[in-house]
């Protein structure tokens, strides 16, 4: 759960820099980027999972997610200065928090994008819920660790 | 992936919403050629996998666009729009996916209709709601 705090706010943190650091049509563009390295994420991170599990036992995944923990934070800290131009010490209080979300929350375009991600987003979950028993029964030969196998949720921006 | 590399060629060519458009209408597309396979008794891995290929292209289309929309307009509060946008991102459709997991049946008929429901909600309410926009000043 500790470990889901942290990558919940990379997600976020990283989408509120790019807007910082990016015009409107540069932030799409490096975002697909981040999407493009994100989509590898699936593909790759199971065969290094795999590989990791065979030779040194499953506990030596934990030791290498540490690991690249650790390398970003020193990267991050390193190499990325602060991006908020304009930092607001009263966003936090209650009021004002509920204020902001609420400004977000009736606004139909903020709306309309959120709907898109939200949903074409739903459809791949839907494909990578659907697809164990789905794709097994269909092909006639189910691969047998194909649930257990199905990777952690790619998360494409 | 695909998807989103093409975005990063496309964008500052093409508008965003534009390529919103036609991500999701391609997710729409795909979606329901899914659907219409699965109910129609056509089974196999291709017949999920091609379709669910222009899915996801459609996806690596809209949603960095959408992203970039969502939290453009926001540069005084990026963080609360971002978290805002991930919140409902992830809730939503861990839900939606839990549903479909229900639902399973052995068949590729309940995900491909989710697929076809979802792809049609992005297109339909993105439409609906940017033409709303479009009349407020």
């Amino acid at each position: 759960m500790l470990q889901a705090f942290g990558a919940g706010s990379g997600q976020v943190i990283s989408r509120a820099i790019v807007r910082d650091v990016y015009a409107l049509d540069q932030a799409a563009r490096v975002l697909a980027l981040m999407g493009t390295a994100q989509a590898l994420n699936p593909i790759l991170a199971p065969i290094i999972g795999g590989f990791l599990h065979a030779l040194f036992g499953w506990r030596s995944v934990f030791f290498v997610l540490a690991g690249f923990g650790a390398v970003f934070v020193l990267a991050g800290a390193a190499m990325i200065p602060e991006t908020n131009v304009r930092p607001d010490v009263t966003a936090l209080r209650p009021v004002r928090f509920v204020g902001n979300l609420g400004t977000v929350l009736r606004d139909p375009t903020y709306l309309a994008y959120v709907l898109v991600v939200t949903f074409m987003f739903c459809g791949q979950f839907a494909f990578i819920s659907g697809r164990p028993s789905s794709s097994s029964r269909g092909s006639g030969s189910p691969p047998p660790s194909m649930a257990s196998a199905s990777p952690p949720l790619p998360s494409a921006s | 992936m695909s998807g989103s590399f093409m975005t990063s060629r496309l964008t500052g060519r093409v508008p965003g919403d534009r390529l919103i458009l036609i991500g999701t209408g391609l997710g729409a597309a795909a979606g329901f050629s899914m659907a219409t396979l699965a109910w129609s008794g056509v089974t196999g891995v291709a017949a999920v996998i091609a379709p669910m290929f222009f899915f996801s292209l459609g996806l690596g289309l809209a949603n960095p666009n959408a992203v970039a929309g969502a939290v453009g307009p926001y540069p005084h509060m990026a963080g609360l729009a971002a978290a805002g946008l991930g919140v409902i991102q992830m809730t939503g459709s861990a839900a939606y996916g839990i549903t479909v997991g229900h639902l399973a049946d052995g068949t590729a008929a309940p995900m491909a209709t989710a697929i076809a429901t979802a792809g049609l909600a992005a297109f339909l309410g993105f439409s609906l709601l940017r033409r709303r926009r479009a009349r407020a000043p």
